[in-house]
């Protein structure tokens, strides 16, 4: 198909279903003046019947569990597929990572990055730390703060130290951590399942509402999902580096 | 009537498709398929907005406003996840295929076709 | 007490999924991973055996974290089994186990995930089955695409795969996005994602644009899938590059559950608000396009697997139209050809991988003669061929034998013609290349020796043994050809799935369940009538027959040099369509996702 037809055709079909779209648009309620039970529903039962306070960690941990739960391995199922086809080819072989520029021997970060890089590694991990634990109380959770906490790691790697970023996700420990972090959030899930209750029923203590320990499992969940994000991330991003520093074509040097 | 954010999210999804549908790089690619994903983040935010309205954090929430609908913000987190994991995919495939052929073009003679 | 089932099939390939991962650094893991992964596979299959068993005596509903409905309205996420649901994860589960016993021991590159994707690809897909949630439902498809576009992908020596899982997973991601867009919608309207609630609201209520369009952009989303013209552009490059074990479970029964998931949000949420004739007229054209492209294209293919690709598009587009008929006995025969079709052709993916195996090639024109050995494979390769037209008693004659009655006596006399062709044509492609792979029969002839992809030369899948084909390889086969006769011969299964489908279109009866708990009354049915045998037997015979014009030497007769110039500019025509281009793909797309939408919101 010629470069022309094809926009064309696509310009002319992107205006027919605008106008589709639009005409759909107009039954829906306006914007600012939703009026759905669901919502609703959840804001009034969640402090009752769960001590809960934080509305879409409510929704996302609890009344909609089994949908995170999904949502977690979908991540996984990505980093395993990746990681299936970041692999190295028969073709290909490991080299020292090395300055692409001939008249360097190594790779000397200057100071300065390297000063920041240490002074934002404890703070990023921190921060990801707190907003993990914090999930069900404030903004954020195991899927935010395990981005932030990835992003730690991502510092060492900015500031020129990656061989140790490789050899901190090269071996298997970041793969178990994020399988036991995928498998954490199932097997919480199952304890229900002995005493009689249903899959992802909330059934450990409540606690008080605003405090670490409430809310039941939402806490625990996080952190779950927490270290699954963290370590799906660190073995995605090392999988890309792997791929740009170390891996070149020939079978040996 | 005001439907001004769901028109926005509709041309978001056309711009972004546009992208995919008149790329000549990979990685571009990647970026516009990015781009008309956003738009289903947008549609559910704004389905879910009510005017006035703050965070469904209950003990922060202002004497005579309410709350705007959880639901809508946990499903548009699963889609940025479902989005993260494509473009990884995507990325990965993007990047083999450049050592293969020393492009990112997708319009090169491609081994499936006819 | 008894325990509650449904949720197990999804949790146990999760969990096992998880831990194949963290054992994939252990050295000696061959065995290991395939042992524990078809436990894995016969663990959901009994439990799939027995929720179709329990479902047929009352649909199950599974609330998850008890979050049953709160003054009437569902806050959380039901499993909802009937027998349908059932009976396709059972079928799920099955080609899975087929494709772990066709790669047993024997797979390359197997520490790196190739376990764990599949696994995790199971569980998406009885989930995909199971859920009455509209938004969970999204989930699982997104989680199926993400693992089958890693499997698509899983030969990075090739450039192939590598194009084939970037097309599949921008077109399927496309159609995610409208899947959200339909949520979307619905959400506004009824304020609900679980599927009877959104049914139950919509029950009465005057249709309108607004819930025409969430019906067609869900549809959009889910017809990709399922390779409906003119979104099946991706279905060819990618299952001809996948490897053997995913290409069966992506023809066999990843695409047929984009069309189940159209007939489920249809009867459940959409039978009582929008008027059918339109969307019938709709489903139907696209329906009967799609398995007429499909059928001509498989034509021109000398790529076995991308030949396969486009007959699955053909019979695809088949199945679309025993849905569009919106007719329980129509429903029930694209049920039971759903099963009978996916056998077959898993069965004829893994005669392909038998031939990848030996070969390194899957080109008709390379390998024509050099099959003589493979005796077995040859004589199951050919009886699948005939197989596929609908030759009695495999479950595809039985399938759609019900259909073409049905069809009939609705006042669609066009339809059983049309299948006829498009069987005929599909059953008579897999003859041609059986007859010249493994007896030598004809020679290169004008319609698909210049295809441009010729799987001349493959990366092998497996690691080599001396001998022939391992026993391993041919137990599936022989299992997916015993399954392709059961579903035809035993009426049992007919007369089950003509109950099944008749709750699936249940509407009414499905929402009750759900909302209001309480068992499932179900009506009792008439023994449903046995297909008859004629068009079946007229089928394989045209399968025959378009195998032999083949097998005509081509300048042998003086009429073929007129018809092959004739053809040449069609065919030329054709080709150039399926340009491989992801951008002509997408505008593709919006040209019929355009069409679909203005229609469906016009005519309502």
């Amino acid at each position: 198909m010629s470069e022309r037809f094809r926009i064309m055709l696509y310009l002319v079909s992107a205006l027919a279903f605008a106008a589709a779209l639009r005409a759909a648009f107009a039954g829906l309620p306006d914007f600012g003046a939703y009026c759905g039970a669901y919502g609703p529903l959840v804001l009034e039962s969640m402090q009752g019947m769960r001590h809960a306070q934080q509305g879409v960690a409510a929704v996302t941990f609890d009344y909609r569990g089994f949908d995170t739960l999904g949502e977690e391995f979908m991540l996984f199922a990505a980093v395993a597929g990746a990681l299936l086809l970041l692999r190295r080819q028969e073709s290909e072989r490991f080299r020292e990572p090395k300055d692409q520029a001939g008249d360097r021997a190594g790779i000397e970060p200057a100071p300065a990055v390297l000063g920041l890089g240490l002074l934002m590694f404890p703070f990023t991990l921190l921060l990801g730390i707190y907003v993990v634990l914090h999930g069900h109380l404030t903004p954020g959770g195991g899927f935010q703060g395990g981005v932030l906490l990835a992003t730690a790691f991502y510092y060492v790697y900015l500031s020129g130290e990656y061989g140790d970023l490789l050899e901190v996700a090269a071996g298997d420990t970041v793969a178990r951590f994020e399988a036991a972090g995928a498998a954490g959030f199932l097997l919480v899930g199952t304890v229900p399942l002995f005493t009689g209750h249903r899959y992802l029923q909330n059934v450990l203590p409540l606690g008080n509402m605003g405090e670490p320990f409430s809310a039941g499992t939402l806490p625990l969940l996080n952190c779950a999902v927490g270290i699954e994000v963290t370590a799906a991330f660190l073995l995605v991003i090392s999988a890309f580096l792997r791929q740009v520093l170390l891996i070149r074509k020939g079978k040996h040097s | 009537m005001n439907m001004l954010p769901f028109l926005v999210a509709l041309w978001l999804l056309l711009v972004g498709l546009y992208g995919v549908s008149a790329t000549k790089n990979s990685i571009h690619l990647v970026s516009s398929l990015f781009v008309a994903q956003s738009s289903g983040y947008l549609l559910l935010l704004s389905l879910g907005y009510l005017k006035g309205g703050t965070a469904p954090i209950l003990d922060q929430v202002r004497v005579g406003s309410r709350p705007v609908d959880p639901v809508v913000q946990a499903l548009t987190m699963t889609d940025i996840v479902v989005g993260a994991a494509v473009s990884a995919l995507i990325l990965a495939c993007a990047l083999q295929a450049f050592k293969k052929s020393g492009t990112l073009d997708p319009r090169r003679t491609p081994p499936m076709r006819g | 007490m008894s325990v509650e089932l449904a949720p197990f099939p999804v949790l146990a390939p999760l969990f096992l999924a998880a831990v194949l991962a963290a054992l994939e650094h252990i050295t000696n893991r061959h065995r290991i991973l395939d042992l524990l992964s078809l436990a894995t596979v016969a663990a959901v299959l009994v439990l799939d055996l027995l929720l179709l068993k329990r479902s047929f005596s009352g649909t199950v509903v599974y609330w998850f974290g008890a979050w049953t409905p709160m003054q009437g309205f569902p806050v959380g996420i039901a499993f909802v089994v009937d027998p349908v649901a059932a009976l396709l994860a059972l079928f799920a589960a099955f080609l899975t186990a087929m494709g772990f016993l066709y790669s047993w021991h024997r797979f390359k590159a197997v520490g790196t995930y190739y376990h764990t994707l599949m696994l995790l690809f199971l569980a998406s897909m009885q989930g995909f089955c199971l859920t009455g949630d509209l938004f969970n439902m999204f989930v699982f498809f997104e989680l199926m695409g993400v693992t089958a576009y890693a499997l698509t992908g899983y030969k990075i020596e090739d450039s192939g795969p590598l194009e084939g899982a970037l097309n599949f997973a921008v077109m399927n991601s496309i159609g995610g996005l409208m899947v959200l867009f339909g949520i979307g919608l619905l959400y506004g309207i009824t304020g609900g994602l679980n599927l009877a609630w959104a049914g139950a609201f919509l029950e009465g209520k005057a249709g309108g644009a607004t819930v025409a369009a969430a019906f067609v952009l869900l549809s959009l989303g889910f017809l990709v899938k399922g390779a409906i013209v003119p979104f099946h552009f991706w279905l060819p490059d990618a299952h001809a590059v996948a490897p053997t074990p995913a290409s069966v479970l992506f023809s066999g029964i990843m695409v047929q559950l984009g069309l189940y998931a159209v007939a489920r949000i249809y009867w459940v949420v959409f039978s009582d608000a929008l008027d059918p004739a339109p969307l019938r007229l709709l489903l139907l054209s696209a329906g009967a396009a799609t398995a007429l492209l499909g059928a001509v294209m498989a034509l021109l293919q000398r790529h076995l697997k991308r030949m396969l690709a486009f007959s699955t598009v053909s019979h695809s587009g088949m199945m679309l139209s025993g849905i569009a008929l919106m007719d329980p006995s129509a429903l029930a025969g694209t049920l039971l050809y759903l099963v009978g079709h996916g056998a077959v052709k898993g069965a004829l993916f893994v005669c392909t991988g038998i031939i990848l195996y030996h070969y390194n090639s899957v080109d008709e024109e390379t390998l024509r003669g050099k099959c003589l050995p493979l005796k077995a494979t040859g004589a199951l390769f050919c009886l699948c061929g005939v197989a596929l037209a609908g030759l009695p008693p495999f479950g595809t004659w039985a399938g759609k034998g019900v259909l073409e009655q049905s069809a009939g006596s609705l006042g669609y006399g066009w339809l059983p013609p049309l299948f006829l062709i498009c069987s005929g044509i599909t059953g008579g492609v897999v003859l041609r290349a059986g007859g010249s792979l493994f007896y030598g029969v004809g020679s290169a002839n004008f319609l698909s020796s210049s295809a441009p992809s010729s799987g001349k030369y493959e990366e092998p899948e497996a690691f080599e043994e001396k001998g022939g084909t391992p026993r391993m390889m041919l137990l599936p086969l022989v299992l997916l050809v015993v399954v392709a006769v059961g579903a035809g011969a035993l009426p049992q299964l007919q007369s089950s799935l003509a109950e099944g489908a008749a709750r699936l279109a249940d509407g009414k009866g499905y929402r009750a369940t759900v909302l209001k708990g309480g068992a499932y009354a179900a009506a009792a049915l008439p023994q449903p009538d046995r297909p008859g045998l004629a068009m079946g037997v007229a089928a394989a015979l045209a399968a025959v027959a378009v195998a032999g014009f083949f097998f005509i030497p081509p300048d042998a007769v003086r009429p073929l040099r007129g018809l092959r110039r004739a053809l040449e500019g069609p065919v030329a025509l054709l080709r150039s369509l399926h340009s491989g281009y992801i951008g002509d793909y997408t505008a593709w797309f919006l040209a019929g996702a355009a069409v679909m939408t203005l229609f469906a919101i016009m005519s309502q």
